[in-house]
Order: structure tokens, then sequence, then C-alpha cells
């Protein structure tokens, strides 16, 4: 197995070259959007020009911004320093029915303390149920894409209802880096399509839906931008942990993303065990090269499993229930062909096309300042996931 | 140390979870299997969960969606919606329900509670009272999930059920409900002061004082609530939440 002699991405992605040094186009990528968004004192400068941005246009308003909340550390930290910037965001959580106890309790925590005002956008589980099915059996790898994308809709469509200009996520590219695009890639269009497919018929009422259109209007014509404040702030994600635990009585969940039971299953069984996709190479190797961790812990951790056999076990079997899918349909799932996004439409292409044409327009919408990174970087090969 | 219990009442309406304000404006507030999930990890001293569409759908509580109940909470639960015999108590008692909670069915053949109380034991048999007031009148019984007047007075009605066997009685305030400005004191306090069986004060909670005061003002047994279990700051976010332990031993010291 040949691995990338900065970090810890191998061969197992797809898409990824090593050049004669070894490095591969991941590790270069990494490095490239290190330079683009410094952080220390150009990034605080930055930072604080949005914060007057976000001031100005929240004047007269309730709220300056919109911060989604996850129960996780990123964007509890998050909502601890929108407030000490003196920011007055309005938090926003996805209910998809599977948050934890203690996701829902950090949130509870941390804006009490804060006293900062809590919107929960909860889609109805049956839906959820339906589509979330329709992704495993549709065979794709990023199950959980139904609710990065609900997610990412649901901040858009409230920024639209309260007339908030701002959406402040817990993205932080040095600590997650970037996904391939084929393990994560997934839109509104192919939701519809995978849904109609192979769900059961169920209309979706309530499953927030941001369709391109949609988009290119909050973007474009009303001015929403997506800002990531860690892409300009030095944020350390241990460091973090420890202080909201100190401070909020904030509890930890375990591995990445783990404060969400479905988002675990995807990440820890059936990615790696469906997949032989083990995300971390990704987290861990942008945190090697961040400097958050050395190249020999990073392989240490890899080598570790995500959790124990018997908490992954219950992991699934929750799902299962959860899902009403019987081990017969576990089973005819689990062993149909492994498929990826591009085997299914969507409107990838479509953004391809836009991004050569309209690329200084769509980095608007993606709103990376100072950003001189293409937007065909930006959609291939780096997908992100939205959280 | 001894407290008096603190009960979440989650109200099922066909697969999801619904919350109402007076009975009506139900506002789907998730998956029930995952807000038992978390009251479970929570710590929650019971649950109760009622199935308002069972009554008025001729069907009781669907044992398979208790049995699914059951698999999340290791805490007791009540159960309750549509009962009417004792071969649908036994289901739900096998499909894990510690008790079950009987309203409509209690109106219209009292002499069921006696049975029932007599074939399952008193602790089993909850009798859930909706109470309403029309205009001027006095304030009576209502059932069928609120749509149905009786002309029954309150303590009177909780009286003839303790009598019949009821081991614990839930007064449920239809004007409360869901509005978080506080239990219908006076109301809980008549009935408490009227019979011997535990009283659990229902409908109107909006912070951890009302529970003080259902307590020590109108002798409540228990305290439950809905809206304050699950909704969360002035915008009444979706979010489930239940005080911890020593906070409810602090409370009610």
């Amino acid at each position: 197995m040949k691995i990338c002699s900065k970090g810890v991405w191998d061969d197992s992605l797809p898409g990824i070259t090593f050049d004669e040094n070894g490095v591969s186009n991941f590790g270069k990528l990494q490095e490239r959007m290190m330079q683009e968004y410094p952080r220390g004192e150009q990034g605080t400068k930055d930072w604080e020009q949005l914060v007057q941005e976000m001031k100005a246009s929240g004047r007269g308003k309730k709220y300056d911004c919109i911060v989604g909340v996850s129960g996780g550390v990123d964007s509890s930290y998050l909502l601890h320093i929108a407030n000490r910037y003196g920011l007055r965001p309005l938090a926003v959580n996805l209910d998809n029915g599977f948050n934890s106890e203690i996701a829902v309790q950090n949130i509870f925590k941390v804006t009490t303390k804060l006293k900062i005002d809590l919107e929960t956008y909860v889609v109805d589980y049956e839906e959820m149920k339906d589509i979330l099915r329709a992704y495993m059996r549709a065979g794709v790898p990023w199950i959980d894409a139904p609710t990065d994308l609900a997610i990412k809709a649901t901040m858009y469509k409230i920024a639209n209802q309260e007339g908030i200009k701002y959406i402040l996520r817990g993205n932080d590219f040095r600590s997650e880096g970037k996904q391939p695009k084929e393990w994560t890639y997934a839109d509104a269009k192919q939701l519809l399509f995978i849904h109609k497919k192979f769900g059961s018929g169920i209309r979706l009422k309530t499953y927030p839906l941001l369709t391109l259109p949609k988009m290119i209007y909050s973007g474009l014509l009303k001015g929403i931008r997506d800002i990531r404040p860690y892409y300009f702030l030095d944020y350390q994600k241990q460091k973090a942990k420890k202080m909201l635990m100190e401070e909020y009585d904030w509890k930890d969940y375990g591995g990445h993303h783990h404060e969400n039971l479905f988002t675990k299953f995807a990440m820890a069984y059936w990615l790696p065990q469906k997949f032989g996709i083990d995300k971390r190479k990704i987290n861990l190797s942008a945190q090697v090269l961040s400097g958050a961790l050395s190249r020999a812990e990073a392989m240490t951790r890899l080598s570790q499993p995500f959790a124990s056999k018997e908490e992954l076990e219950n992991t699934r079997d929750y799902v299962m229930k959860k899902l009403e899918l019987s081990p017969e349909e576990f089973t005819t799932i689990w062993k149909s062909e492994n498929k990826n996004a591009f085997d299914y439409p969507s409107n990838y292409s479509l953004m391809f096309r836009l991004a050569d044409t309209f690329s200084p327009l769509l980095k608007k919408f993606y709103s990376f300042k100072p950003m001189s990174i293409t937007a065909r970087e930006v959609i291939d090969g780096t997908a992100e996931t939205v959280r | 140390m001894f407290r008096p219990r603190v009960i979440p009442v989650l109200l099922l309406k066909d697969k999801g979870l619904v919350k109402s304000e007076k009975f009506k404006n139900h506002r789907y507030v998730g998956d029930p299997i995952n807000a038992v999930k978390i009251f479970n990890d929570l710590k929650a001293d019971e649950l109760v969960f009622l199935d308002i569409l069972a009554s008025a759908e001729k069907r009781s509580i669907s044992p398979e969606f208790v049995r699914r109940v059951g698999d999340e909470a290791n805490m007791p639960f009540a159960v309750g919606g549509g009962i009417r015999s004792i071969k649908e108590i036994k289901a739900l008692i096998n499909a894990g329900a510690e008790k079950v909670v009987i309203n409509t069915y209690a109106v219209e053949k009292p002499a069921f509670i006696k049975e029932a109380s007599e074939e399952f034991g008193s602790s089993t048999i909850v009798v859930s009272i909706d109470i309403n007031q029309k205009f001027l009148r006095k304030q009576q019984v209502y059932t069928s999930a609120g749509t149905k007047s009786t002309g029954l007075d309150p303590v009177e009605w909780a009286q003839k059920m303790q009598d019949c066997g009821a081991g614990e009685i839930i007064i449920n305030s239809i004007e409360h409900d869901g509005t978080m400005q506080g239990y219908d004191l006076k109301l809980v306090k008549e009935v408490a002061e009227a019979v011997e069986i535990p009283v659990v004060a229902l409908g109107g909670a909006g912070s951890l004082n009302d529970f003080i005061r259902a307590v020590r003002e109108s002798y409540a047994s228990a305290v439950a609530a809905g809206s304050l279990f699950v909704f969360h700051g002035p915008r009444k976010a979706v979010l489930v939440n239940y005080p911890q332990n020593k906070e409810l031993v602090h409370l009610f010291s």
C-alpha cells in the first residue's frame, strides 16, 4: 500500500496520485488551502472584518448570524466564539431522529449558559427513515448524505425566513481535510432520484431540499453567505473540548461525529466494513499537516478500531431497529453491489459547467474569502461533507 | 432520598410524537423511539405514552409499538389510548408496559376499572381524567381526547374511580395543556384532598417551580409534563431534556 509521505492518505482513496517525492494530490491541496486561509494575525484580521460585516447586517434585527449546532465539539465551540466576539447568533439544530442524549444535553447546556436562542427543525422521521433506507439500498458509501443535505438546506431555509445573511459552520479543513468526491458527493437532485427508485413512495413533505435553483437564489440574489470561522481562527479541537467541559459541563461522546447515532453507524460500520473506507485517513492527515498530530501518531490511531466490536454491533442493531430493516433485508443490502455517488444522476456535471462558466459567482456562494483556489478544485476531488 | 416522581408524558399520533396545546394544534416533535432512548439515558423516573388517535380509531395503543418502547426504556412506563378489554391490557403488559392508562372507557363502563384492577392489581391501573370548562359552567370531565363532555364532576369522578380500584389518577387540565403557564393548582388540590390514592398533576408545567407548587400547595404525589420536557428556550425548539437527579432531590428538599 502506497502512503502519502506528508500525511496518511493512501491508495485506497479514489483519484489519489503521488508525485516523485511521494506526496499525494490530497496533501498538496491541503497545503494550498492552508496557504489560502492563513490563521494567525492575517486570519484574525479577516475574521474580525467578517464580524464587523455580520454585525452591520444584523443591525436592527434580532440575530446577526445562524450557527448550525449538533452538540459536537466544533459547533459547540463555535457558539462560544460567536458569543465572545459579540455576535448574536441563532443556533439551529436539525433533528433527524438519531440525536444522542449527549448531543441534546450539550446543545441544552451551551445555549442555556450563553442565552443563545435555539431553533430546531424536525424532519418527520417516517420520511427520514425512508430516505436513509433508500440510500442503503442504493449501495452508496455516504449513506448519511441525506442528513448533511438537510442540515445545509435547513440553515438556508431559516436564514431566508429570519432575514439573516450569514451562516456560520464549524467545518475546519485543518482537522477534517477534504473527502474524495466519490465518497461524499451528494445533492438534492440525486436524493430525489435515489428516494424515488429505492424508497417506499412516501411523499417528502418536511424533508428540506436545497435544490440548485434555490441555492443560487439564496446565495446570489439574497446574498446569504456561508462562513467557516475556523478557516481563519486558531482552533484546536482538543483544547476546545477541554474548555467546553470545564466551562459548560459539556460531555465528550467519543469518535468524530458520533453525537448522532446514524452518523456513527455510517462512519464506523457501514463505510469501513462494507466499502473498506476509513474516513479517519482524511481527518488524521489534515491534522498531521496542520501540526496537531505527528505522522506516527496518526498511523497508530489508524491501526485502532473505531469502537469495540460490541459497541459497533449495538449501534448496527439499533439502526436496523430504527429503520425497521429485518435481518434478511439488512443481509440483502449488505451483500448488494457497492456503488458510488456517480452511479446515480446528479447535478454534478451541471455544477462543473457552471463552475467553469461562472466560477467568480460560484465562489461567492461557497464564500471562500480570500480565495484563489478554483471552484473546480472545490467541487472536484474535494467535495466536503457539510458538517 | 424520597422525592415525588417526575414524569414526561409523550403523545403518539400515527407513528410520530406530537405536542398539543389545549389538546389541539398538534405539533410534530420527532420520532418516539429516539425520545424514549434519550429519556432513558437521561434517567427519567417514569414515562407515560398516550396514543391520542386510538380511541377514535376504535383500537388500543399498539402492543408492537409498546414492545419497541420497552426495548429502549429501562424505567417503568405506562401506556394508554383506546383500551377497552382485559385482553388488550394483557397484551400491553406482556409487551413491557408496567401500567396502563384508561380514560374514555372508564367513563363508558366504570365496572371495567373494577374488573381490570381485580385482574391485574390496582397498581397497574391508572385512570386519567381530562378536565375542561365551558364558558362559565363548572369544570367537568371530558373524554375521547378532549372532544366529549360528560357532565361529570372531577372530584366525584376521581373518588368513584378510587372506589373501583384505580391505583393512581392523572389529573390533566385541557385548558392548561401546552401553555407552560403552570398547573391548575386548585383543581389538583381538590382532587388530591378527596382521594387516598396518588394523584399525578398534568397540564401546564412550564418550569421546575411549577413542580414544587403542585406538590407543596396541591399535594400531588407526582408531577407530569409534556412541553417542559420536549421544548427548549423562547423559540420552543424541540430538544428533549430532563433534570438531573441531584437537581430534583435539591428541588424537593
